[in-house]
C-alpha cells in the first residue's frame, strides 16, 4: 500500500500501447443511453474485464467491438483500424457467447471448423488445426458429438475452442462461466487464463460477477449507467477504489457519514458520530479543506478482540449482535453504543472450541482499524 | 399399475367409439359386396377394382396431388420467407401490416376468402385479360394463399424459440447473412419447414370451400367429386377411396412417430449421459 497518491485511478502503464482503442463511444436506443461516452485502451495480449451490473451497458459495449451493434457517436480502433461501418464477419474479433451458440446440426469439429471455412486455407491444414484446438480445450475425445452430447462444461469449451479457431486479434468473452456450477466455475477460470497466456490474444470479457473479473482479468473496468466509475488493476480497484460506489460494488464495506476534522501529514481525522469517535485515516492525495466525506473501511480490515488493545489508535468497543459461521471465516455484526452496525470479518484459524479467541453473541469486543485502511470518499451528489 | 374404474373404462370406451366407429364402418362397408351402403351382401374387393377402373375418380385425385405437391412446395417457400422476415428483420416499415395480411386468412371464414377470391380473379380478367377462364392457376394460386398462412405460422414460432445468437455467431465468424441462412438458419429450422410442408399439403389436399369459388369446368379436384357424389347417395367405391386414404395416413403417422420416438428416446439418453460427464 504505502503511497496514498496511488488512489487515483490512474491506469497502468500497458494500456498506452492501444492495441485496442475505444474513444468516446456512445450508443443510444431511442431515449435510452446504453453507452454513454466511454473512452478506454486494452493493451496487445491483455486480458480485460468489463464488470457491471445487469443493464451498465457492458454488454452493449462489447456488442460494438464484435460488430453487432454500430455506436451512435464516437470510435472504436483495433490494431489501428477504425471498425466504423466494418459488419461482424469482416472484423478481426471473434466472441464467445454466453449461450455458448454452438450449431446444433454440427459436430464438435464442425462447430470448430466452421470458421476457417471463410479463410484460404488448405483442407490439410484445417483439419491440423481444429485438431490443435480439440487439444487446446482438452476434447480431442469429443470431436464427433454433436453439442446436445456435452455436459455444460464441455460445452463452454468448445464454444472458447470455436472463437479461438481463426486466431482473432481480438476475443470477447461475454459471463463465460455464467452458466457453469460453482466447482466447475473455479477449475474454468484458471483454465481461460491459461489459454489466453498460451494464444497470447487479447481477451476482454463481460461479467457481473466481481470474483470472475478479478481472478481473470489484468485490469478491470467497472461501468455504471453506461460509463466507466473506475479502470484500474483488480487489486487497485479492491485496495483503492475511487468512489464510494465502487468501494460498495466491490467486496463489502462499512459506510459511514463523517466530517473532516483536520489534515495532519499523511492523514486525516474525521469525526464520525456514528460511531462515537474520530477515525485516523490515510489521507488521499486530492483530500482538501473541510467538509462531509464518506469512511470506509473492509470488514476483514476490522481486528476484533476481547481485551482493550493497546497503542492502537481507532479503537471502538461495542457488543456481538449476532454473526454467521462461513467456516473459514465468520461475518460478525457488532453494534455500537450508538446503535449503528458494524460488519467484522474474522478468519477462523484456529479450531472453533477455542474460546479465547471465537466471539458470541452479547460478547463485549473492541474493534480497531488501521488507519491506512480507511477509505475516504468526497461525497457524490 | 392402478385399476381402472368401471366409469372412467366406460367413458374411455364410450371417446373411443365416438371417434373410430365412423372410419372403421366406412373400412368395413368398403368391403361390402351389396350395392347397398347400409346393407351387408358379404365380403368382396369388387369396389376397390371398381375405383381403379373409374378415370374421373383418377383424374381428380392426380390433380388434387399435383396441386398439393405444387402449392405446397411454393407456400413452403413463401411462408418461410415471410416467417424469417418477420421474425428476424426488426422492425422494419410494414411490419405489423405484413404480419397482419399474413394472419388474416387463419381467422377469416373461408367462405370469405372463397369469395374474395374469386372476386378478384373476375376483376383481373375484366382488367388485364388473365386469367381468361378459371382452372389449375387459378386453385394453384388459391391454395398458396391460404396454406401459406399456416407455414409461415409454424415457422414464425420455430424461429422465435431458437437462440438467434447462433445466428449472431456464424456472423461473428466470418459468414455473410446468405451464408448464415443457408449453413445455419435453414437446417436449424428444417423440422419447422418439413411440417409447415406436410401441414399445407394436407390442407390443400382436403379444401373444399376455397376450391369451389376457384376451379373451373373441368377441374375437379378429389374432395370436390367426393362431395358432389355424395350428395346423389353414398357409393361404395367413395368407401374404398377413403378406406385406402386412411390406410396411407395411418401408415404415415406410425412411421413418423416411431421414428420421432426413437430419436427422442436417443437423444434423452444422451443428454443424460452428457450431464455425468461433468462430476
Amino acid at each position: 500500500m504505502g503511497d496514498p497518491d496511488r488512489q487515483s485511478p490512474t491506469p497502468p502503464g500497458r494500456a498506452s500501447d492501444r492495441f485496442i482503442s475505444v474513444r468516446n463511444v456512445a450508443k443510444r436506443f431511442g431515449s435510452f443511453t446504453a453507452v454513454d461516452g466511454v473512452s478506454l485502451d486494452i493493451g496487445k495480449g491483455e486480458l480485460f474485464a468489463l464488470l457491471g451490473s445487469s443493464g451498465c451497458g457492458k454488454t452493449t459495449l462489447l456488442r460494438m467491438l464484435a460488430g453487432f451493434e454500430q455506436p451512435s457517436s464516437g470510435q472504436i480502433f483495433i490494431d489501428g483500424e477504425d471498425m466504423a461501418g466494418i459488419a461482424p464477419y469482416h472484423r478481426p474479433v471473434n466472441m464467445m457467447f454466453q449461450s455458448y451458440a454452438l450449431f446444433p446440426h454440427m459436430t464438435v469439429e464442425k462447430n470448430i471448423g466452421y470458421g476457417l471455412k471463410h479463410e484460404r486455407m488448405a483442407k490439410s491444414e484445417r483439419d491440423d488445426r481444429v485438431a490443435a484446438m480439440l487439444d487446446l480445450v482438452q476434447l480431442r475425445d469429443f470431436a464427433r458429438r454433436h453439442p446436445h452430447q456435452l455436459s455444460g462444461g464441455q460445452r463452454q469449451r468448445v464454444a472458447l475452442a470455436r472463437a479461438l479457431a481463426k486466431q482473432p486479434k481480438l476475443l470477447l468473452l461475454d459471463e463465460p462461466l455464467g452458466a457453469l456450477d460453482k466447482k466447475l466455475r473455479e477449475q474454468t477460470q484458471f483454465e481461460i487464463a491459461n489459454i489466453q497466456y498460451e494464444t497470447g490474444i487479447t481477451f476482454v470479457v463481460v461479467t457481473h460477477d466481481q470474483e470472475e473479473a478479478m481472478t481473470l482479468a489484468s485490469r478491470i473496468a467497472i461501468m455504471d449507467r453506461g460509463a466507466i466509475r473506475q479502470l484500474d488493476t483488480p487489486k487497485n480497484v479492491y485496495e483503492f477504489p475511487g468512489s464510494r460506489f465502487v468501494a460498495s460494488f466491490i467486496g463489502s464495506v462499512n459506510l459511514f457519514d463523517g466530517e473532516l476534522v483536520r489534515i495532519d501529514g499523511d492523514f486525516a481525522d474525521v469525526a464520525v458520530p456514528d460511531l462515537g469517535i474520530t477515525l485516523r485515516a490515510l489521507r488521499r492525495g486530492d483530500l482538501r479543506g473541510k467538509g462531509r466525506l464518506t469512511c470506509a473501511f473492509r470488514p476483514e480490515k476490522v481486528h476484533m478482540s476481547r481485551q482493550k488493545p493497546d497503542g492502537m489508535g481507532n479503537t471502538i468497543q461495542g457488543v456481538v449482535l449476532d454473526f454467521g459461521y462461513f467456516g473459514k471465516d465468520s461475518l460478525y455484526r457488532i453494534k455500537m453504543a450508538t446503535q449503528a452496525l458494524v460488519r467484522v470479518n474474522a478468519t477462523n484459524d484456529l479450531r472453533a472450541g477455542d474460546d479465547e479467541i471465537v466471539a458470541t453473541w452479547e460478547d463485549e469486543v473492541y474493534l480497531s482499524i488501521d488507519p491506512k485502511a480507511i477509505m475516504i470518499f468526497e461525497d457524490e451528489a | 399399475m392402478k385399476r381402472l374404474s368401471t366409469f372412467l373404462l366406460t367413458m374411455m370406451a364410450l371417446g373411443y367409439v365416438y371417434l373410430y366407429a365412423p372410419i372403421i364402418s366406412l373400412i368395413v362397408f368398403s368391403f361390402n359386396k351389396s350395392r347397398l351402403v347400409t346393407v351387408w351382401g358379404g365380403f368382396s374387393t369388387v369396389w376397390y377394382a371398381r375405383l381403379f377402373e373409374n378415370t374421373q375418380i383418377l383424374d381428380a385425385a392426380w390433380l388434387s396431388l399435383r396441386l398439393a405437391l405444387i402449392s405446397a412446395t411454393v407456400a413452403t417457400i413463401l411462408g418461410t420467407m415471410a416467417g424469417i422476415a418477420l421474425v428476424r428483420f426488426g422492425p422494419f416499415r410494414g411490419r405489423t401490416m405484413l404480419s397482419g395480411l399474413i394472419s388474416t386468412p387463419l381467422v377469416m371464414p373461408e367462405v370469405l376468402t372463397g369469395v374474395s377470391t374469386l372476386m378478384l380473379f373476375l376483376l383481373m380478367a375484366k382488367w388485364i385479360g388473365w386469367p381468361a377462364r378459371r382452372g389449375f392457376s387459378t386453385l394453384l394460386i388459391a391454395h398458396i394463399t391460404f396454406s401459406m398462412t399456416y407455414v409461415t405460422t409454424v415457422i414464425t414460432s420455430r424461429l422465435s424459440a431458437i437462440d438467434i445468437s447462433i445466428e449472431e455467431a456464424a456472423l461473428d465468424l466470418g459468414s455473410t447473412p446468405w451464408q448464415v441462412l443457408r449453413d445455419i438458419t435453414l437446417p436449424v429450422i428444417s423440422p419447422a419447414i418439413l411440417s409447415g410442408w406436410l401441414l399445407a399439403f394436407t390442407i390443400s389436399l382436403d379444401d373444399v370451400v376455397i376450391t369451389s369459388f376457384t376451379n373451373g369446368p373441368g377441374y375437379n379436384t378429389l374432395p370436390m367429386l367426393v362431395w358432389a357424389k355424395v350428395r346423389l347417395g353414398v357409393t361404395p367405391d367413395i368407401n374404398a377411396l377413403g378406406s385406402l386414404i386412411v390406410a396411407v395416413v395411418a401408415i404415415g403417422v406410425t412411421v413418423s412417430s416411431v421414428v420421432l420416438t426413437r430419436n427422442e428416446r436417443r437423444r434423452e439418453r444422451d443428454i443424460q449421459a452428457a450431464l455425468l460427464g461433468d462430476h
